[in-house]
C-alpha cells in the first residue's frame, strides 16, 4: 500500500512537472522565443508537429496509437492511412493539455453536461 | 432562442445508409470529404452479439473545438451562428487541417482533392452545376476543410421564408438525412420549441451526447446501444 501511495504521489508530481513545462513552452512559443516555424499544417515539418514533437518533446506514440477500438466513435477511423503512417490519433490524449485550465491553447471547454 | 438539435436513435438504425446517400446527393459529395459517415461495431459477447450502427456528422457543438483551433491559427474561417450552426467559410480556410485534428469526433475533413465521382467519365448531374449557382456551402474547393452544415441552405431558406416553425417538418426546410430515414431513427428540430419532438425523444429515450468529457457541448444526441466512445 505504501509503495502504491508513493507511486501515485510520484506520478502526480511528474504530471504537475510536465504541465508546468508545457505551460512554459507554450508561453515561449507564443513569445517567439522557441521557433516552431510558420507552416500551419499537419505535415511532419509543420508547426503542429514541431510544437508537439520538437518543442514539447512528445514521442510519436503519445498521440499516434496503433489502432482505435472497434467502438471508437471517430468519423473515418476505418480509413486506410498511407504507407508508413504512424497510426490514428486518439483525441483523448489532447485533453491532458488542451482542456480549459490546461497549460496549452484551450480547445476543449466546459459546456453544460 | 433557437437551438437546432438532432437526435439519432441507434436502437432503431438498421445501418441502411440512406442518410449517408441522401447527404451525398444533397451536399455535392466529393470522395475526400464525406459529411455523413456510418460507423459500425459489435457489442456483447458470443453468442449474444449485436451490431451497432452510428452515423456521424457534425455535432455543431456549443463550444466547438474546431473553431477554437481555427481562431488560434488566425484563420477565423469557422463560425457558430445565432442558430447554433457551425459553418466553415471556404474562402477564409487556409487548409491547415487543425480543425480535423482537434475535433473529438473526427468530423471536419480536409478536401485535398475535389475528385470527380466517376473519373474519366461524364460528370454526374450535380457536379455539372457551376459553383456560382450553388449555395456557398456547396462551392467545393480543394485544400479546404468541409463538414456537415445541418443542411444550412435549407434552414436559411426556412428563416428567410418565415417558416422556422416548419423546420424538421417540411421537406424543403429539413436536413435531408433526417428526411429519408426509413426506420425513423432521426429527428431534427428546434429544442426550444414548445412540444419539440427532439426534446420529447431525448427525455423519453434517455438520449445522450457523445464524449462529454471534452466539454464541447455537442448538439447531436444519441439513443445508444452499447458503449461507443
Amino acid at each position: 500500500m505504501k509503495k502504491l501511495i508513493i507511486a501515485v504521489a510520484l506520478a502526480a508530481m511528474a504530471g504537475a512537472g510536465f504541465a508546468a513545462g508545457v505551460a512554459e513552452t507554450s508561453q515561449q512559443i507564443k513569445a517567439g522565443k522557441i521557433n516552431v516555424g510558420n507552416k500551419k499544417s499537419l505535415s511532419a515539418d509543420g508547426r503542429f508537429h514541431n510544437i508537439h514533437g520538437n518543442a514539447v518533446g512528445l514521442p510519436c506514440s503519445t498521440c499516434h496509437v496503433g489502432a482505435l477500438k472497434d467502438n471508437s466513435l471517430l468519423a473515418r477511423k476505418d480509413d486506410k492511412l498511407g504507407s508508413g503512417a504512424p497510426g490514428p490519433v486518439d483525441r483523448s490524449t489532447c485533453l491532458a493539455c488542451h482542456k480549459e485550465g490546461g497549460p496549452a491553447t484551450v480547445f476543449y471547454g466546459s459546456a453544460a453536461k | 432562442m433557437t437551438k437546432f438539435v438532432r437526435v439519432i436513435d441507434t436502437k432503431r438504425c438498421s445501418g441502411c445508409r440512406s442518410c449517408v446517400a441522401a447527404c451525398a446527393v444533397e451536399n455535392y459529395y466529393t470522395p475526400d470529404a464525406p459529411w455523413n459517415v456510418m460507423m459500425e461495431y459489435e457489442v456483447g459477447a458470443y453468442p449474444n452479439v449485436r451490431k451497432v450502427f452510428n452515423t456521424m456528422g457534425c455535432m455543431h457543438c456549443e463550444n466547438p473545438s474546431c473553431k477554437a483551433a481555427c481562431d488560434a491559427v488566425g484563420a477565423k474561417a469557422i463560425t457558430k451562428n445565432e442558430y447554433g450552426v457551425v459553418l466553415i467559410d471556404y474562402d477564409k480556410c487556409i487548409g491547415c487541417g487543425y480543425c480535423a485534428a482537434v475535433c473529438p469526433y473526427g468530423v471536419p475533413q480536409l478536401n485535398t482533392n475535389v475528385e470527380p465521382l466517376s473519373p474519366g467519365k461524364a460528370e454526374v448531374a450535380y457536379e455539372a452545376i457551376p459553383a456560382a449557382e450553388r449555395h456557398p456551402t456547396h462551392r467545393k474547393k480543394a485544400k479546404v476543410a468541409e463538414k456537415c452544415t445541418f443542411c444550412w441552405h435549407k434552414l436559411e431558406q426556412a428563416i428567410a421564408d418565415g417558416k422556422k416553425d416548419r423546420i424538421g417538418k417540411d421537406q424543403a426546410y429539413t436536413p435531408t438525412c433526417d428526411l429519408v430515414c426509413p426506420t425513423q431513427a432521426r429527428f431534427f428540430c428546434d429544442l426550444d420549441d414548445p412540444g419539440s419532438t427532439v426534446a420529447e425523444v431525448i427525455g423519453e429515450k434517455r438520449a445522450t451526447r457523445l464524449k462529454q468529457e471534452f466539454g464541447t457541448g455537442p448538439q447531436v444526441y444519441y439513443v445508444l446501444e452499447g458503449d461507443g466512445h
